[in-house]
Order: structure tokens, then sequence, then C-alpha cells
């Protein structure tokens, strides 16, 4: 069909104008569309992305079948306990549901989490005041119990000057405490 | 010819931006791929109240809107000019974005993740704009309770972003290793390294005036500054890849190369009508030349900026409504026209 503005170009676009009810088709050539239409060709295609999704999902499908015969994973359906989102669904759409899902499918992502990005611990920035299973630990141990840890590491690297500080200290500790009691 | 001495504050000529993005979640609400609109609304109007907060505590003005109250001109506009990403514009969801008034710093609400902090900073200056990211994600989550876990870092909707959450990119202009056809080879030898070199938009887009994004890929092990500190390195090797290219295609191109030049300038500063992709072409080599000494302008120019502003929908948004090709094409060539210097 031929463009029905300068009647020369082949059409490619079908216009159609609804006003006041009264619906009117044009078939115009790109270039008469861009300049009587709001109709843009160069419009840029934002959506159009290189899909990550798909690609993560065959990389994270691909860890999974291996792992079949291997492990033989029963057939049952994993699903994440808050969000309930299944596990193959995260697998196809490359996409978390919840930040549970990490505790949901632990035994499931620490291997694939090696596979993608080479690690499978953080070791960067932490939210303030957070504290770690570690920090915990340590800060419910007696001044007593911290020493003698020190003191077992001293032992061990044959660092018996260091190591005998630490008994003493444990020693002048222990000896006050009985003291006070007493 | 420019001497080595002489290129010392030149990165610039090269890197024209460095960018920090930080994707954080909040623990209360299920990820963004799989919340509903309710959610996504309470979501937009809890972190909202930020804005105020951190211009306070940064001390310069920060704005805030919804995407929806965004016409498609606007959403263009800001697309081109990196404050937005694809995903945020085309989300049909409540969504918001907060900004500073600079437009160095964004924050985007409820796009792949509840939040997404993004900093921008001139020239090769990444520790500059982790800083700034940083110091916002500080203010953000005495406010807000993130996802975070001991072993997995800060928690994100794709395992990709995971850890860190940080993707550290450079803006690089390659003109030399562009035409010498290197640009294959390079993504091949960055990969090795864990890093990535992208289209001028990111993701899935080509290049426009040999731009590209050089970014990390990795975000969980490794930590923040190591992250910042690897990329700086490969950022600094490529530099020196264009820079000898440079030199070696002046040397034996000279003339042709001013020629080139020259005519870029010629059509610019004469045509009447110009598409986009032919402009940032024309403006790339038009850089080349006066990064190089082959042509001086009688007044300083960014052509950087110049190349944002000519974008589709930057225009549009100059002229305030939304036209058709040809119109955005006349109007491109005139705004060209007016904006270049002449030549000394």
């Amino acid at each position: 069909m031929i463009c029905s503005k300068c009647n020369q170009k082949e059409a490619n676009v079908l216009y159609t104008e609804i006003i006041n009810g009264k619906k009117k088709e044009q078939h115009l050539c790109e270039e008469c569309a861009s300049k009587f239409t709001s109709f843009q060709m160069e419009n840029p295609d934002w959506s159009n992305e290189f899909n990550l999704g798909e690609l993560l999902s065959s990389l994270l499908t691909n860890y999974y079948k291996e792992d079949l015969p291997k492990k033989n994973i029963s057939s049952k359906v994993f699903s994440c306990k808050k969000c309930k989102i299944s596990y193959e669904e995260v697998m196809r759409t490359g996409r978390f549901g919840c930040a549970e899902c990490y505790t949901s499918f632990y035994n499931e992502i620490g291997r694939m989490l090696k596979g993608l990005q080479g690690s499978d611990i953080h070791s960067g920035k932490r939210p303030e005041g957070y504290k770690s299973i570690a920090d915990n630990l340590l800060e419910e141990l007696s001044d007593i119990e911290r020493l003698e840890i020190k003191l077992k590491d001293a032992v061990q690297d044959e660092r018996f000057e260091e190591a005998a500080g630490y008994r003493d200290e444990i020693l002048k500790l222990k000896k006050g405490a009985t003291n006070n009691n007493a | 010819m420019l001497k080595w001495y002489e290129e010392k504050e030149a990165n610039n000529d090269i890197v024209i931006s460095s960018r920090i993005r930080l994707a954080r979640n909040l623990d209360k609400y299920p990820f963004s791929s799989i919340m509903d609109e309710k959610e996504a609304k309470e979501l937009v109007e809890e972190v909202k109240p930020l804005t105020q907060v951190i211009a306070e505590k940064e001390d310069k003005p920060y704005y805030s809107c919804n995407i929806n109250t965004l016409s498609d001109m606007d959403k263009t506009a800001m697309l081109e000019r990196h404050i937005l990403s694809p995903d945020l514009a085309n989300k049909n969801q409540p969504a918001g974005i907060i900004i500073s008034e600079d437009e160095s710093v964004s924050i985007m609400i409820n796009e792949e993740d509840h939040i997404r902090i993004q900093s921008i900073a001139a020239g090769l200056n990444l520790t500059k704009a982790y800083e700034m990211a940083n110091r916002i994600d500080d203010i953000t989550n005495e406010e807000l309770n993130y996802a975070f876990d001991k072993k997995y870092g800060y928690l994100t909707s794709c395992p990709t972003n995971v850890g860190t959450g940080m993707r550290a990119s450079c803006m690089m202009y390659l003109p030399a290793l562009t035409s010498a056809k290197m640009i294959p080879k390079l993504i091949e030898e960055l990969a090795k390294f864990g890093a990535t070199i992208r289209g001028t938009y990111g993701e899935g887009t080509k290049s426009l005036g040999t731009i590209y994004q050089i970014s990390n890929q990795k975000t969980l092990g490794a930590s923040e500054l190591e992250i910042i500190d690897n990329l700086n390195r490969l950022v600094l090797q490529v530099i020196r890849h264009e820079h000898k290219r440079r030199e070696y295609v002046l040397s034996i191109n000279h003339d042709e190369l001013e020629e080139q030049v020259y005519r870029a300038y010629g059509i610019l500063k004469y045509s009447r009508q110009i598409s986009s992709e032919d402009a940032m072409t024309l403006l790339s080599q038009l850089k080349f030349g006066t990064d190089y000494k082959l042509l001086y302008l009688k007044k300083d120019l960014n052509i950087h900026q110049l190349m944002m502003e000519i974008q589709p929908g930057s225009i549009q948004w100059k002229i305030g409504k939304t036209v058709g090709r040809s119109t955005r094409n006349k109007m491109r060539a005139e705004f060209i026209r007016k904006t270049l210097p002449e030549i000394k």
C-alpha cells in the first residue's frame, strides 16, 4: 500500500485517530508518520533488554539437574516458608521471593552462589551495630574464658612465654574471685 | 601531538563518570518481584520520608516523586541522564525516586530491589562516589531495617547482586579502541578479571558515540573497597590501552584524523536536521579532536553534557511536548548549532 499523505512511499504504519467517537484510519509511510503524528519510529526500546533471568535460570537449572542423579533428590516441591515461592519458580525467574528464601533454600543455594559469584561468604559492609554469631559468642564469654582461649592458642603455636603470661593472669583472676567470695 | 606529561590530568577525557549502586531490601516486605500493589504502595510511602532526613543530614536539597506522576517524556529524559533505570521507568506498580538537586545521588524505590542507592562522580573517582552512597546507606539504615544475613550479606532479589549489593562502574569514552575493533577482545579480557563492559545505557544497550560502561560482575566475597580497587586497576589499564592506541593512530593518520574532526565540526555546526545517532558519532569525533588539540574551540565545551542534552527525550523535554522524529531532528540541529562555540 502507498502512503496516503505523500502518495509516494510504501505505507508501513496504520495510524488510527479517534476524535469525538469518529474513527479515522490512515496508512502512512514512516516519514509521514513521524512528521504528522506523535508516532516515533526511533523511540529507543528500553524494554527490549537482554533477559538476565533467562540466562541465570539456565545456569541455575544446570546445577539443579546435575544434582539430581547424584544426590537422588526426591521430586518433592521445595518452597519458601514465608512467601511460599517454590524453588523451581526461583530457578525459572532468577529472582528470590523474599529475604527468608535465602534461609528456606539454604542447602540449595550455597553451591549455586559459589558458581555464580565465586564465593558464598559476604566479607563487606555490615549494617551498623549488626553483630555476627561470633561477636555474640565472644561477648558472652567471661574474662577468664577469653584468656583461656588465648592461652590454648598460644600453647598450640608454641608461644610459651606469652602462654605463661596468660596463665598468670588467669590465676590472678581466679584468686581474686575466691577472695571476693570469702 | 600531546605529550605524556600534558596528559596527566587527561583521565577525565576517557573516564567521563564513576558510578556506585547499592541494592538494599527491607526485611518486612517480600521482594519487589512478588509484591502486591498494596505492599508496594506502603513501601514507597515508608521510604519517601527519608528525603527530608537525608536533606538535613547532607545539608543539600533532595526531592522525591512517585514514578506514575511522571510523563513518558520526563521518564525518557531522566533515563538519558541516568537518573532512572529502564526497570523503574517501566514499572507498573507504585514506585518512587528520591534525588539530590545536583542529580549526583538518586534513590530508586521499588525497582528490582526495594531500594537502590546510586551516586555519581565526575571523572575516575569511584572512591568519592562510594563515600557518597555509603553515607546515604548509613542514613537509610538508621531509619529502616535492611534484610541482612550473616553469611550472605545484603539480601537481594537476584542472586547476582547479593553480598555487598554493589555495582561500581565507570563510563568510558573509547574511540581509538573502538575503531581498532578491539572492544570484543577487551570484553574477553575484562571477563577474566570479573568485570563486564556494556553499552552506554547499561545492560543490553548498544554503545553510542563510543561510550561504554565498565563494571564489576561479582558482588559476594570481596569487600566494597576491594571491588573498587580491582575495578580501578582495570580501568587504569583500559585508559593506558586507549592512550597507546590514540598515539598510534595519530602518528600514522594525523592528517586523516584532522580532516575527520573538522568535517564533524562542519556538519554539527551547519546541519539543519540531525538524528541522535549521527550527532553522537560526530560529537565523539569532535571530542577526540579537542582532546588531542587537532582543533581549538573559542570557548570550553562539555561535550558529554551536550551528548546527554541531544538525546530524543531531552530534546522533547526542552520543547515541552512529544513531537515526531523529523521535528526532533530539526530541534536537535538547531540546539547544536547554537551551543557549539566557534573555532579558534
